[in-house]
């Protein structure tokens, strides 16, 4: 049994490795491969901080909810295994800041050690009046994907480095089913008005007396449009764009500039700090995560979608990898008398 | 008269602070500060400089609370402005846990840090060997920064800033009117205090940058504090051991203890052992003395034997014994005004 899977992503990735563990055991001639026209260090997983930390308001549903449940729980039951450093998995506190009481995010209990912030601590914080504290954890797309890609090339896991035209070229090819974790650019495969990209931008400091994360929250200018500062590793991500439908690249000097006046209006002492890296990557923007499958072509063959997952695709990954390796447990199932037939 | 002369001596957290605040609220003097040691070769670079007090057995809590909520305060502030970064002082937040219920639900300082609350059950799976935690945020001043940040500024002020071994405070008589004795653990052959004893810690600076959040056990022996560029793993308190040379035992028992806290630690790097003799006392010994021997005279202000809590308690003393230092000053206006008589 071959599955394709297309983007090598945190989605095409942890679905790939879900993918494995799940089907593998009742499918032991299962063949898998990861086609990709970019890889890590260059996906859009690579440049963002990777905070768990699903959206503070306007909640998505409930099933998003849950899938970003699952992540957290798995993430957190290895947070003390020998695997957490090389995975870039740990633990992290931090602020998230309002300009007025917002209602507690669905998240919270989700989160270990959730709490309002003290008038105390609202003081370091000008301009915010109300706020939450709590744990979450990070997990570094720097260092996550390359453990990934390590233990799906340790199980035979076959890498192209190549854009894929179309399913039906995979299909072509042999494949059983086609698993799509194409993020920002499904659009090439299958039209989808519904995706579009959310242009961030981040600056990366050197930083390491910082060991909070600092997320503000501007209900009018949207999520992720307004000043954040996320304390990695190695460097600590300073960001605060997000501009729905623009798909350029570049840096931006004005952004650039308005992300680093607002950080540094946060924390003074960041002026200080030497700029190590600068990087633009495009969010793919969906009103929620396109996961489900589609018979597609005159052949009906099966395409599993998993993309669409915003500025959260960290957080909810785990739980999306698993719902689509179900779905494509299920899709192998239904296609083995199919197989059999033929030989 | 003219302006009063005063000396410091010793150049620990303790020195450089006292110094500072003395300079501060009496710009008029002429100040030095003298020591055998600067950064970073004191025992205030040893340790993590967590804002976290151990009650001193003699002193009353409303005193050392007063001076905790003071340091807190100073330190607050200066970690909130542009200069946090040069000067090493950031905030930092975790969890004290207890592998049986502690003796008291809230320690003298709960209020004066931020958040302190119980942990959450689920929190507390993180440590399966404990039953109860407590979560909350402090301050942390790393060394060397903090120490060379208050040496650049007193140099700023014009402070004369001078290594030497002073063998007797008596020496210091002709060149200086007040004498301020912050020699920490020197202070027992300086001038004697057999009570000042040190309490030995071994502590390992790691490289373990993802350690974003401190854990400590409550019983203050096993520790884990992030600083800027290094993790603390502590530690030991071995009471009258004066051995300031690292023991290897010692350390694979360290690091074995905050591995069982912290498992990621297994992949830390760049192993540094250290040691540093804390001065021990009942209680910090902060009083003035007037010191006169065959027509001599010199003005002695003591602020040392501060223990675990120099830097908890570091900036309520400078400023105490900023304020002593007042007193001999009129003192000294007072005589000279007699003298003139």
């Amino acid at each position: 049994m071959r599955v394709a899977v297309v983007g090598a992503g945190v989605a095409g990735l942890s679905t790939a490795l879900c993918v494995l563990e799940q089907c593998g055991p009742r499918a032991p001639a299962l063949r898998l491969a990861v086609h990709a026209e970019r890889l890590s260090p260059r996906t859009a997983s690579d440049g963002a901080a990777g905070l768990w930390q699903p959206y503070a308001l306007h909640g998505r549903s409930p099933q998003e909810t849950l899938w970003n449940k699952e992540t957290f729980e798995y993430l957190l039951g290895h947070v003390g295994s020998p695997e957490a450093e090389e995975m870039g998995l740990f633990l992290v506190s931090g602020y998230n800041l309002f300009k007025e009481p917002v209602p507690d995010p669905v998240w919270k209990d989700i989160v270990l050690g959730f709490r309002h912030l003290t008038p105390r601590e609202l003081e370091l914080f000008p301009g915010y009046s109300y706020g939450w504290f709590n744990t979450a954890l990070m997990l570094e797309g720097r260092r996550y994907l390359p453990w990934l890609t390590k233990r799906l090339m340790q199980r035979g896991v076959k890498f192209f480095h190549q854009k894929v035209e179309s399913f039906q070229e995979l299909f072509d090819q042999g494949a059983d089913v086609v698993i799509n974790c194409t993020g920002v650019r499904a659009g090439d495969l299958q039209p989808d008005p519904a995706l579009q990209p959310g242009r961030g931008q981040v600056i990366k400091v050197r930083a390491p007396w910082v060991k909070h994360f600092i997320i503000t929250h501007d209900l009018e200018s949207g999520i992720y449009n307004s000043p954040y500062i996320i304390p990695g590793s190695e460097v600590t991500v300073l960001g605060g764009v997000n501009q729905l439908g623009n798909w350029s690249e570049e840096n931006s000097a004005q952004d650039h500039r308005a992300i680093w006046e607002s950080c540094c209006r946060l924390l003074p002492a960041l002026q200080d700090a030497p700029i190590v890296e600068e990087w633009s990557g495009l969010r793919p923007v969906r009103p929620s995560v396109r996961l489900e499958r589609e018979a597609v072509g005159p052949g009906r063959s099966e395409v599993i979608h998993n993309y669409g997952h915003g500025g959260f695709g960290i957080t909810i990954h785990w739980g999306c990898a698993m719902a689509a390796a179900r779905l494509c447990g299920s899709v192998l199932q239904e296609r083995l008398p199919l197989r059999a037939a033929r030989l | 008269m003219a302006a009063p002369k005063v000396a410091v001596v010793g150049a620990g957290v303790v020195g450089l602070s006292t110094a500072l605040s003395v300079a501060g609220a009496f710009p008029a003097c002429s100040l030095a500060l003298l020591a055998e040691r600067f950064s970073p070769g004191t025992t205030s670079d040893v340790a993590a400089g967590m804002l976290i007090p151990h009650a001193a057995p003699d002193t009353p809590i409303h005193v050392q609370k007063q001076w905790f909520r003071e340091t807190f305060t100073y330190l607050f502030a200066i970690s909130n402005s542009a200069e946090a970064s040069e000067a090493g002082v950031h905030l930092v937040s975790g969890w004290q846990v207890f592998k049986s219920a502690p003796e008291e639900d809230l320690p003298f300082w709960s209020d004066v840090v931020l958040g302190f609350r119980t942990m959450s059950e689920a929190e507390l799976q993180k440590f399966p060997q404990h039953r109860y935690g407590q979560a909350f945020m402090t301050l942390k001043c790393d060394c060397p920064p903090y120490l060379l940040w208050m040496e650049k500024r007193l140099k700023a002020k014009g402070v004369q800033m001078c290594t030497r071994k002073v063998a007797s405070l008596w020496e210091l008589h002709s060149e200086y009117d007040i004498v301020v004795n912050c020699a920490g653990l020197g202070a027992r052959r300086l001038v004697g205090d057999q009570q000042l004893l040190p309490v030995r810690g071994q502590v390992l600076q790691v490289h373990a940058p993802w350690v974003k959040n401190f854990i400590r056990d409550g019983d203050g022996l096993t520790y884990i504090y992030p600083g800027i560029n290094s993790v603390t793993l502590g530690g030991t308190r071995e009471k009258e051991s004066w051995s300031l040379c690292p023991d290897p035992g010692t350390a694979k028992g360290i690091f074995g203890r905050c591995c069982s806290l912290e498992p990621s630690l297994r992949a830390a790097r760049d192993v540094k052992v250290k040691v540093g003799l804390r001065p021990s006392r009942g209680s910090v010994r902060l009083q003035r003395e007037v010191w006169s021997q065959a027509g001599a005279k010199i003005l002695v202000v003591h602020n040392y034997g501060h223990g675990s809590g120099g830097f908890s308690m570091h900036w309520g003393t400078a400023k105490e014994a900023a304020r002593l230092v007042g007193e001999c000053i009129a003192l000294l206006q007072g005589s000279s005004s007699r003298a003139k008589l």
